[in-house]
C-alpha cells in the first residue's frame, strides 16, 4: 500500500492530541467570502499537520457543505449526499434518531444549516494557552467576515473519564501499515487493523477500492494546487476526511438515579450494584476494564485493555449483546457468524473517535446541579453513510440489533421511556424496563476536513459570479 | 401504446400462478400482478395510491388488515421511457390463492377498481369482484425465484405467538427467579401460567416445523441443485460458454450516471418508518439470448437454493421476510420485490457480505451492473457501484402494507421456537436451552 502523505493531512486524523488536553470547538458562519478566504489562507499556514510533533498548540479546521459554498466553491462534484444534506435535514434526523427533545428544531445551534460553515478546533497544553489562542482568533473574526455561532470548550481530563464516569478514548481502530497507529495496535490484535481508506480519502478502503472523492475542474485550479484526478479534474478530497460533530448533552444525574432506583435493596442505595448495572450498560467498568475480561468486578489492571472479542461470549453472559461498546463495534461477535467474517463486517463500519467532554464535572452523580454538560462527539470517516450513520442507525438505535427486540443502546440510544435492556444470565435473563433518554442532541453538523493542499486551494478560490 | 406481451401472451400466464413454498404447517405464496398503466391516468393513480398509503399508515384504511392471510402487499408504479409505465401489485399470503383473491376482491372491490382503472386494458365500468379476480389472474406473473423467511408461519400464528411471548416475558419479569433456580422449575411455572391463559389454548397444538417430510424435501433440494448445475453445463460446451461470457463481461457497458439525489431522497424518505422495509426494483435484461438464457438458469438454481433454507435464513441472511425475482415483458425485464428488516444500507451490505456471488450471477445479466468475472465474482463486491445501480433501478413503492410492523424475522423465529418448546412433551424439552431463548 502507499504510505500516507502525512505532510498533506491535518493532524487530527492521526492524533487525538492527548498531550494537549485543553481544547475548544469554534463554530463559525462566513459572512464575507473574500475576507474569509484570506483568513483561511493565513490559517492554512499554521494548521497542524500529521507530520511531526505539535508540542504546545494544535489547530485544525473543517467546513460544512454550506461553508464550502459560502467560500465560493461552485462546481465541485462527488460530495456524498449525506454531506450535502447536512445533519439537520429531516431525512438525516430521522435516520440518526434525532427526534423529540433531540430534534434539530430544538437544537441550540445548527438547525439552520446555512448558519454553520466552519469548525475551528484549537488544542493547547495549558488552560492559559487555550485562552490565549482563542482570544487571538476571536479578535480577528469580525475583520475576516466571520461570525462566531457557538464555542464549545472541551477538555480531556487527566483520568480520561467522560461525564457518566467511564474511561473514554480507549478503543480506536489502527490504520493498517501506519506507524502512528502503533499504540492502538499494541493494545489489541490484528483484527483491529483497518485500511487507511476508511478514514482518509485517496487510499484503498476495506473493499479494496478508493473512496469516492470530491473533484473540481482542472480549469478551476490553474495553479495546480491540487493533485490531478484524471478526466480533466483535480482531487479536492485527497488526504481529507469527513468529520462528524455532535453536541450530545448528558443528564448524568438522571442516569445514575435511574440505575440507583433499579438496584436499590432493602437497605436503600447499593453503590456496587449500581455500578455493576452501569457497566452492563456500557460493556466496560468505570476504569475501562472490559466486561468480557473482568466479568465480575472492576479491575484497574485492565483499564486500557482492548485485546478482546465477543465471540467467546456469544450469549452476552459477561457483556450483554446490547451494551454500548458491543453495539458500537460488534467485533467478532455477530450472532451466528464466523468470527473472521464478523470482524470483516464490523471493520467496514469503524470510526476514529476524537470527542471530548464539555461542561463542568458533576459533584454528586445523584444530584442534578442544573449545569449543561456532555460529549462533544467528533468522529472521522471517509463514508458518512457507511460508517457514522450506519453505526448510529443500524447498530446503536436498531431495535432488532443481533436478535434483540424492542431495545436500543441503553446509554446513548434514542430511548422513549418504554424500551427494555436485556441482560443475559443463567438460568434466565434479567430485563431492565422503562429506560429514559439519558442523552440529548443539542447541535451538530457534517464537516469536511480538507487536506492541506485542499485548504490552500479553497483559500485561493476565484470569486464566483453572483447568482 | 399497449404492449402485446402484457395482455397475457404466451409465456406470461402460466397455469401455476404462484409458488407454493414447502412447509408442514401453512404454506405461503407470492402472488404478483403486472399491468401496463395508461400514461394519462398515472397522475391520478399516483395520488390515489399516495392517499391509500397514508391511510394505511394512519390506521384508517383497514382493507388489508382485514385480510387475515395477508403478510405484506405493495403497489408500485414503475415509469419507463420505452415501455411506458407499469403498475405492479404484490401479495405475500397464506394458504390458498383462491381464498385470498375471493376475499380481496370482495372486500376491496371499490379500491381495486379505482386502482386498476388506470390499467390500459381494464374495461370494467363498476367494481365487480368476479371481473377483478379474472383481471388479476390474467395479469399474474410467475416468480422465477422466491424466498420466504418464516416458512410455515401464518399471519395469525405470528401474531398469536408474539402476543403470547410478550405475556410470558412479563410473567418471567414478575417471577424473577433467583440464581440457582432449576430451569425445569421455571419452565413448570411458565407452563402453569400459560395453561391458565384462556387466549393461549392453541399453543399446545403447535407442531414442530421440521417434519420428516421436510427433511426429505431438503435432500431432494440438494439433489435438485446438482441438477441445476448440470443444467448450467447444458448451456453449451462449458469452455465455449466461458469464452463467450468473458468476452461480454469485458465489454458490457457499466457506466451509469447514478441515481439523482432527488430520487434517492424520495426513496429514503419512506424508509425506516417501522422495523421492516420494502424495495421494488425493475431493470432491463442485457440484450441477446445469451444473457437471457444465463439469467433463467441462474434464477432456477437460486430458486432451488432458496428452498433449502430453514430457520428464517437464506445462506446466513436473516432479514428477509419475502422476496422474489420474476422475468416480465417477454423476459426483457427483471423484477425484484422484497420485504426485509432493518436499514437499506444494512440490507445491501448483508447482500454483499453473504450472497454477493448469487446476486452477481443474477444481476450481472442486467444492464449497467458493475463489472464481473466468471459470472460470480466481483460485481456486487464493487460496493459503491452496486449500491448506485440498486438505487437507480429501485422505484418508489407507492403503497406498502405489513401485517406485523414490529416483528423482524429473527423475532418471529424466536417466538416460534418458544411456542414449539411449550408444546413439546415436557420430558423432551431442554429447559435451560429453552430459557435462553428469552
Ligand atoms: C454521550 C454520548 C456517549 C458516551 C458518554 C459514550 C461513551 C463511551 C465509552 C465510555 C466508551 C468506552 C471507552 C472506549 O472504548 O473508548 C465508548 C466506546 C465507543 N463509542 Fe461511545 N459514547 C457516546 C456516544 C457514542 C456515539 C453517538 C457513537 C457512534 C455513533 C459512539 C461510538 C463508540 C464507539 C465506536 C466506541 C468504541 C467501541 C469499541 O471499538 O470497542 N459513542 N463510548
Amino acid at each position: 500500500m502507499s504510505a500516507l502523505e502525512r505532510n498533506d493531512m491535518q493532524g487530527l486524523l492521526l492524533s487525538a492530541y492527548g498531550h494537549l488536553p485543553w481544547s475548544a470547538n469554534v463554530v463559525l458562519r462566513i459572512d464575507a467570502a473574500a475576507r474569509a478566504r484570506g483568513w483561511l489562507g493565513s490559517l492554512a499556514g499554521s494548521v497542524t499537520s500529521a507530520l511531526g510533533k505539535h508540542r504546545t498548540r494544535g489547530t485544525n479546521v473543517a467546513l460544512t457543505y454550506c461553508g464550502l459554498r459560502a467560500l465560493g466553491l461552485g462546481g465541485a462534484a462527488g460530495f456524498p449526499l449525506a454531506f450535502v444534506d447536512g445533519m439537520a435535514s429531516a431525512r438525516r434526523a430521522r435516520l440518526l434518531g434525532d427526534c423529540g427533545a433531540s430534534a434539530p428544531g430544538a437544537w441550540s445551534w445548527g438547525s439552520d444549516p446555512d448558519s454553520v460553515h466552519v469548525l475551528l478546533m484549537l488544542f493547547a497544553d495549558e488552560e492559559t494557552g487555550l485562552a490565549a489562542a482563542l482570544a487571538e482568533h476571536r479578535a480577528a473574526f469580525a475583520a475576516n467576515g466571520l461570525h462566531e455561532i457557538v464555542t464549545l470548550a472541551t477538555r480531556r481530563h487527566r483520568d480520561g473519564k467522560e461525564h457518566f464516569g467511564f474511561s473514554d478514548g480507549i478503543a480506536q481502530p489502527a490504520i493498517r501499515g501506519e506507524r502512528s497507529s502503533e499504540p492502538a495496535r499494541r493494545r489489541t490484535n490484528p483484527d483491529n487493523d483497518v485500511a487507511a481508506g476508511e478514514f482518509v480519502l485517496g487510499y484503498r478502503n476495506e473493499y479494496g477500492r478508493l473512496p469516492d472523492t470530491p473533484a473540481v475542474d482542472a480549469a478551476a485550479d490553474p495553479g495546480a494546487v491540487l493533485a490531478g484526478a484524471g478526466g480533466g479534474t483535480h482531487d479536492l478530497g485527497r488526504n481529507g476526511s469527513y468529520l462528524v460533530f455532535r453536541q450530545i448533552e448528558q443528564d448524568v444525574a438522571a442516569f445514575w438515579r435511574f440505575l440507583d432506583d433499579r438496584t436499590r435493596g432493602s437497605e436503600g442505595s447499593d453503590s456496587a450494584a449500581r455500578e455493576r448495572l452501569a457497566a452492563k450498560f456500557l460493556g466496560r467498568w468505570p476504569s475501562g476494564a472490559p466486561l468480557v475480561q473482568a466479568p465480575l468486578a472492576d479491575d484497574p489492571q485492565l483499564a486500557a485493555a482492548n485485546d478482546f472479542g465477543f465471540a467467546a461470549d456469544r450469549r452476552g453472559l459477561s457483556c450483554p449483546v446490547g451494551a454500548h461498546i458491543r453495539r458500537a463495534n460488534p467485533r467478532d461477535g455477530f450472532a451466528d457468524e464466523a468470527p473472521r467474517q464478523s470482524v470483516r463486517r464490523s471493520n467496514r463500519h469503524r470510526l476514529l473517535r476524537r470527542g471530548r467532554p464539555y461542561g463542568p464535572r458533576i459533584a454528586n452523580v445523584l444530584e442534578d446541579d442544573g449545569a449543561s454538560r456532555g460529549l462533544a462527539f467528533i468522529c472521522l470517516n471517509s463514508d458518512i453513510e457507511r460508517q457514522f450513520e450506519f453505526v448510529q442507525q443500524t447498530w446503536i438505535n436498531n431495535v432488532t440489533f443481533c436478535g434483540l427486540a424492542n431495545e436500543v443502546d441503553p446509554l446513548v440510544g434514542a430511548q422513549n421511556g418504554s424500551g427494555f435492556y436485556t441482560i443475559a444470565d443463567d438460568p434466565l435473563r434479567a430485563r431492565v424496563k422503562g429506560i429514559p433518554r439519558f442523552v440529548t442532541t443539542k447541535g451538530g453538523a457534517y464537516f469536511f476536513l480538507p487536506g492541506l493542499r485542499a485548504l490552500r486551494f479553497l483559500a485561493s478560490l476565484e470569486p464566483v459570479a453572483a447568482g | 401504446m399497449q404492449h402485446a406481451l402484457l395482455r397475457g401472451g404466451p409465456g406470461l400466464v402460466h397455469t401455476q400462478l404462484t409458488m407454493p413454498v414447502r412447509s408442514s404447517v401453512v404454506s405461503q405464496r407470492i402472488f404478483t400482478v403486472v399491468v401496463k398503466a395508461c400514461p394519462p391516468r398515472v397522475a391520478d393513480l399516483q395520488a390515489f395510491l399516495g392517499a391509500l398509503d397514508a391511510a394505511i399508515r394512519a390506521g384508517t384504511e383497514t382493507l388489508f388488515s382485514s385480510l387475515e392471510q395477508l403478510h405484506f402487499c405493495s403497489f408500485t408504479i414503475f415509469p419507463d421511457d420505452q415501455l411506458g409505465p407499469s403498475l405492479v401489485f404484490e401479495s405475500n399470503i397464506d394458504g390458498s390463492l383462491d381464498d385470498y383473491l375471493a376475499a380481496l376482491c370482495r372486500a376491496g372491490a371499490a379500491t381495486l377498481h379505482a386502482i386498476f382503472a388506470a390499467g390500459c386494458d381494464y374495461h370494467a365500468s363498476s367494481p365487480q369482484p368476479e371481473l377483478l379476480q379474472a383481471y388479476l389472474r390474467a395479469h399474474a406473473i410467475r416468480p422465477a425465484t422466491a424466498f420466504v423467511g418464516n416458512v410455515g408461519r401464518s399471519v395469525r400464528r405470528i401474531r398469536q405467538e408474539a402476543a403470547l411471548v410478550a405475556r410470558i416475558e412479563e410473567f418471567l419479569d414478575e417471577l424473577a427467579p433467583p440464581r440457582g433456580t432449576a430451569p425445569a422449575t421455571i419452565v413448570d411455572n411458565v407452563r402453569a401460567f400459560v395453561r391458565n391463559d384462556p387466549a393461549a389454548h392453541w399453543v399446545w397444538d403447535v407442531q414442530p416445523r421440521l417434519t420428516a417430510a421436510d427433511f426429505c424435501a431438503r435432500w431432494f433440494s440438494v439433489v435438485a441443485v446438482a441438477a441445476g448445475a448440470l443444467a448450467l453445463v447444458s448451456l453449451g460446451p462449458l469452455g465455449a460458454y466461458v469464452v463467450a461470457l468473458r468476452r461480454r463481461e469485458l465489454t458490457d457497458p457499466v457506466d451509469i450516471p447514478g441515481p439523482s439525489p432527488e430520487h434517492v431522497q424520495a426513496l429514503t424518505e419512506r424508509e425506516d418508518q417501522i422495523v421492516q422495509n420494502h424495495m421494488s426494483s425493475l431493470c432491463y435484461v442485457k440484450p441477446g439470448a445469451f444473457r437471457r438464457r444465463t439469467l433463467k438458469v441462474v434464477l432456477f438454481a437460486a430458486n432451488l437454493v432458496a428452498r433449502v433454507s430453514v430457520g428464517g435464513k437464506l445462506l446466513g441472511l436473516d432479514s428477509l421476510h419475502f422476496a422474489h425475482w420474476a422475468l416480465i415483458d417477454g423476459d426483457t425485464r427483471l423484477l425484484f420485490l422484497t420485504n426485509y428488516d432493518g436499514s437499506w444500507e444494512n440490507y445491501l451490505d448483508d447482500f454483499i457480505d453473504k450472497v454477493a456471488a448469487g446476486l452477481t450471477a443474477i444481476w450481472s445479466n442486467t444492464r449497467n451492473f458493475p463489472r464481473t468475472s466468471f459470472l460470480l465474482l466481483d460485481g456486487a463486491k464493487d460496493e459503491k457501484r452496486f449500491k448506485a445501480v440498486a438505487r437507480t433501478t429501485q422505484a418508489y413503492t407507492n403503497v406498502w402494507y405489513s401485517a406485523y410492523r414490529g416483528l423482524p424475522v429473527t423475532c418471529i423465529e424466536k417466538n416460534r421456537a418458544i411456542c414449539e418448546g411449550l408444546a413439546a412433551a415436557p420430558r423432551t424439552l431442554d429447559s435451560a436451552a429453552w430459557l435462553r431463548l428469552f
